[in-house]
């Protein structure tokens, strides 16, 4: 995994989600799958709007849950690379208005 | 018929703790072309939402956690826009059923109406006997017109299933119904009861089954399970009532984790609800869903509320309905004779065949 933690990520415009509480489930239109999310992964889908970098999602998510720094710039990373290959995120050099 | 998959049941169970209203029915016209003689819909000359309304009454949906929709009427295909309508609901994340009498559905418009990514359809049929479906729709031609869309939309790769209401008129063909069913590829799904209309109508009533005709149908469909007994004495013993589980148990989903829609936007509880909650395009939706007094007192009920079933012998048979009981008796704690009927007639037939 290439260090993404200066891009910028935003949701793919024509996935669709919906929040149940506190869990975010994402539909992909194009394969109608269905991707819950657990109760990080929510957090951290909730604060994605294109203009925030990686980096600033991980400051969030480190306030409020109870790990080192180090791991969760790695877990962020780890998680938004894999909604990037599912098609559901996309990552930027520059925030997207 | 829809399956959901593994991730969405345990969110319904989320939704039902938390009152998320994460499945509607969409009453999309109160218009049909058929008179089927058990319908509860009252014909209304409103205004019905236009394409841009019902779009926005999805978004609202989408909006507060709605993911399964079930798209009904009245007809809905008799609305020039439904393809519109479904293709929105697609492409904004909602898994849908079509509920359709099947009438409109022909070679020229299945390929469209597959394509629109609907997940599942539903299509009425009330027997396997052309002249006595079209007897129960008052149409001539519509048993013909609907199994040939459940043909058309099997051909096309769709999920079909047939649906029926049993009753006095088609009962005792259960087995024959089963096999036109197995002929055209789908399920057939069905329950014997019948409501009380929007506006009182009681005039079907009269179709329902007696406790022996029952006893006779059940007793059939065991017969047919049987292989499955183990598997069904085990679910029974989870089933029977036991106070200390059903004290903390809410009566059903009815504006806890479902709602109803009609076609002018007002919401409802569920299908089977009269009391309007509010307007999903005047009001605040969140604030109604929230707020509304008859939902927040009807959230507050627990099955152990209804004292007549109290320890019941039937309870795991029983599909008590409190929208049901508040028609007929004028009491949503007051279980309707049908209800109590059926139940026990169910038990007596799988005590006899599968105990
Ligand atoms: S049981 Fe009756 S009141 Fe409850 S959701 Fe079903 S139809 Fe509505
Ligand atoms: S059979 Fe009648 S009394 Fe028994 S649980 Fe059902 S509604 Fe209640």
């Amino acid at each position: 995994m290439s260090n993404i933690l200066n891009k910028y990520v935003s949701k793919i415009d024509k996935i669709a989600y919906r929040t149940i509480v506190d869990e975010v489930v994402v539909m992909t239109p194009d394969d109608s799958m269905l991707h819950t999310l657990n109760s990080i992964g929510s957090d951290i889908f909730s604060n994605i709007n294109g203009k925030k970098s990686v980096k600033e999602i991980c400051d969030i998510i480190y306030k409020d849950y109870d790990a080192t720094e180090e791991k969760i710039a790695k877990d962020v990373s780890k998680f938004i690379s894999e909604l990037v290959k599912k098609n559901i995120l996309s990552l930027s050099y520059a925030p997207v208005t | 018929m829809l399956r959901l998959p593994d991730n969405i049941k345990r969110l319904y169970k989320k939704a039902q703790k938390h009152c998320v209203p994460i499945e509607a029915l969409f009453e999309l016209t109160h218009r049909c072309n058929l008179r089927c003689i058990h319908c509860y819909i009252d014909s209304e000359k409103k205004r019905e939402l236009s394409t841009n309304g019902v779009m926005r009454a999805l978004d609202v949906l989408s909006q507060n956690g709605t993911i399964t929709i079930i798209f009904s009427g009245g007809e809905a295909l008799l609305r020039p826009d439904i393809f519109d309508i479904l293709k929105y609901a697609k492409k904004t994340g909602f898994i849908s059923t079509l509920f359709t009498n099947g009438t409109l559905i022909d070679k020229s418009n299945v390929k469209r109406l597959i394509d629109t990514g609907v997940a599942a359809f539903e299509i009425s049929v009330y027997s396997d006997i052309e002249k006595d479906h079209d007897e129960f729709t008052q149409v001539k031609g519509s048993f013909q017109a609907a199994t040939g869309a459940v043909k058309l939309l099997k051909a096309g790769g769709a999920d079909v299933t047939i649906k029926t209401v049993w009753n006095k008129r088609n009962y005792h063909r259960a087995d024959s119904f089963l096999r036109l069913a197995s002929d055209l590829g789908v399920e057939l799904r069905g329950a014997p009861y019948l409501s009380v209309t929007n506006d009182g109508g009681a005039g079907h009533l009269n179709l329902r089954c007696s406790k022996e005709e029952l006893v006779q149908f059940y007793t059939q469909v065991y017969e047919r399970r049987k292989d499955r007994g183990n598997e069904m004495r085990k679910e029974l013993e989870k089933k029977k009532y036991d106070y200390d589980s059903l004290k903390d148990k809410r009566i059903c989903g009815a504006c806890v984790m479902k709602l109803k829609l009609d076609p002018y936007g007002d919401v409802y509880p569920c299908v089977a609800f009269g009391e309007k909650l509010g307007n999903i395009i005047h009001d605040d939706f969140t604030a109604f869903w929230r707020e509304n007094e008859f939902a927040k007192k009807f959230r507050a009920l627990r099955v152990t509320d209804i004292k007549k079933c109290v320890g019941c012998d039937d309870y795991a048979f029983c599909r008590t309905c409190p929208a049901d009981s508040l028609r007929e008796c004028g009491d949503m704690l007051a279980p309707t004779d049908e209800k109590c009927i059926v139940a026990k007639a169910q038990r007596e037939a799988f005590y006899k065949i599968i105990l």
